[in-house]
């Protein structure tokens, strides 16, 4: 039997970014990852802040500001784990600051969502690849593992 | 055939994961191992679908060739 199976999935990071073994969280590298890859893919760069719309500012545990949204999304880690994106998208000029703070956070839950595929195939002992894709005017990223 | 697995990640973080080349319930049980190895990275994955694949698609994973007759399909060996 072969089969096609589609899955929702959450982000769930451990409550603390240091093991007890005092290496770095697995879970916490892959989220430095993706907000890296992010930052790359949009021209921005890596921060632990953003910024609301009166320019006052919020730490969080990671932040990716790009140009076209200066204020920064934040990436927030809560006692359980639990991920959660922080903006403030209030845009009454109309410079898109709602669709380019959503393609942000879309993008780092994608790229964390890809990289967490890709190192568990590669503890099941597959060769793994990564690509990009269109699917219907959207970017799909595709990983690939061979046996 | 070498077994493959196609995981596509869609935007908002949903995956849909194509098993190539497993006989059996072996594609069932690779998910699920799969899904075990995802929560470790952090990962949670919820099943939402599950779809067999037709036989015109596992065809054309094997490479065999199809011919179709009075709209049954038949495999040649």
């Amino acid at each position: 039997m072969s089969v096609v199976s589609s899955y929702r999935t959450r982000i769930t990071l451990s409550p603390r970014p240091v093991g007890e073994d005092g290496l770095p969280d697995l879970t916490w590298e892959l989220m430095r990852r993706a907000v890296e890859v992010t930052a790359q893919e949009l021209g921005g760069t890596v921060g632990d802040h953003i910024l609301d719309a009166y320019g006052r500012t919020f730490r969080c545990e990671f932040a990716v500001t790009t140009p076209a949204f200066p204020r920064g999304v934040g990436v927030r880690v809560g006692p359980d784990g639990e991920v959660t994106f922080v903006y403030d998208h209030y845009d009454a000029e109309g410079r898109g600051y709602r669709r380019a703070a959503a393609e942000i956070s879309e993008r780092i839950t994608q790229n964390y969502a890809a990289l967490a595929v890709a190192r568990a195939l590669a503890e099941m002992n597959y060769s793994v690849e990564m690509d990009e894709s269109q699917e219907g005017g959207s970017r799909a990223v595709v990983v690939r593992g061979s046996l | 055939m070498a077994r493959q697995v196609k995981v596509k990640v869609l935007p908002d973080g949903s995956v849909e994961a194509d098993f190539v080349g497993f006989g059996g319930t072996d594609c069932l049980d690779e998910a699920e191992r799969l899904a075990e190895n995802l929560a470790r990275f952090g990962l949670r994955a919820d099943p939402t679908a599950v779809r067999r694949k037709t036989s015109a698609e596992i065809a054309k994973e094997t490479g065999e060739e199809e011919q179709g007759r009075d709209g049954v399909l038949t495999r040649s060996r």
